[in-house]
């Protein structure tokens, strides 16, 4: 089973090293941020892909706390596994990695019941690749 | 030198990203942490399929609940035939000590500092970065 999360219900329980950023599209706690012409959901990883993680919600022209790494307590659509590398949706939503959607970080821990996953996430951290020649 | 912990001793000075893991296997302050087979944390000691991702904050025993770290900085214990150099990439081997990279082991971090008596050598992991690879194309 693959996991997916909601988009509703996510907490940053933890968030290092914060921003502050300039909104330009409604975000939500927990939501994995890109730029494009201006802060917004990381929805078409494509053109937006995912660096920092909204520690608040938000609306255009809003200022808020935002993280390049952080844990996020995501409620679950699909039952994720323990240890699972994650990766952002292009619906902007946490789910398991795949051959063309970025990674981002790792499944944590999950609730006994299923319902609930904690992702450590560093959106930035695919894109760092380039050593010194 | 060859950069080799000997994994006692170690503490940790810092930890970025807590979470609370349940243990399948006893474990140190310090431990790198992987998945097993049967998905449980346990010590990153076949790194071929426990990759490490965590660091555990403290000792624990199985069935216990600790908290573990996505990053943190660490003193290791070595001795003076062991001792890393300042900015060497470190790696876990398959017996889940930090040692110099190389040879397919997984890269988790570097050496920040080495004390001048040469028996503790502080590394900085972030383990669960390298296995972040795919960006959208």
């Amino acid at each position: 089973m693959a996991f997916l999360d909601t988009s509703t219900e996510r907490v940053v329980v933890n968030g290092v090293c914060p921003v502050s950023i300039t909104l330009a599209g409604t975000v939500y706690a927990g939501d994995p941020l890109g730029y494009s012409t201006g802060w917004k959901l990381s929805a078409s990883a494509t053109t937006i892909q995912p660096l920092l993680i909204a520690g608040q919600h938000g609306k255009t022209g809003d200022i808020i706390t935002a993280y390049p790494a952080g844990v996020v307590r995501c409620l679950v659509a699909t039952a994720a596994t323990l240890g699972e590398l994650t990766a952002v949706s292009d619906a902007g939503l946490y789910a398991s990695a795949g051959s063309n959607t970025p990674d981002v970080g790792i499944v944590a821990s999950i609730t006994t019941a299923l319902d609930y996953a904690r992702v450590i996430a560093c959106p930035m951290i695919a894109q760092l690749t380039v050593p010194r020649s | 030198m060859p950069f080799v912990d000997t994994a006692i001793d170690r503490l940790v000075l810092e930890g970025a990203l807590p979470v609370e893991v349940t243990l399948a296997e006893n474990v140190c302050a310090g431990d790198p942490l992987g998945i097993s087979a049967g998905n449980t944390w346990v010590l990153s000691a076949d790194a071929a399929v426990e990759m490490p991702v965590l660091v555990a904050g403290v000792n624990g025993i199985s069935g216990e609940t600790i908290t573990a770290f996505g990053m943190a900085v660490i003193k290791c214990t070595t001795d003076v035939a062991n001792y890393g150099a300042v900015g060497d990439t470190v790696a876990v081997d398959d017996t889940g000590i930090y040692v110099p990279s190389g040879g397919g082991l997984p890269d988790v971090g570097f050496v920040s500092e080495v004390s001048a008596d040469l028996l503790n050598t502080t590394i900085v992991v972030f383990p669960m970065v390298n296995q972040l690879t795919v960006v959208r194309a």
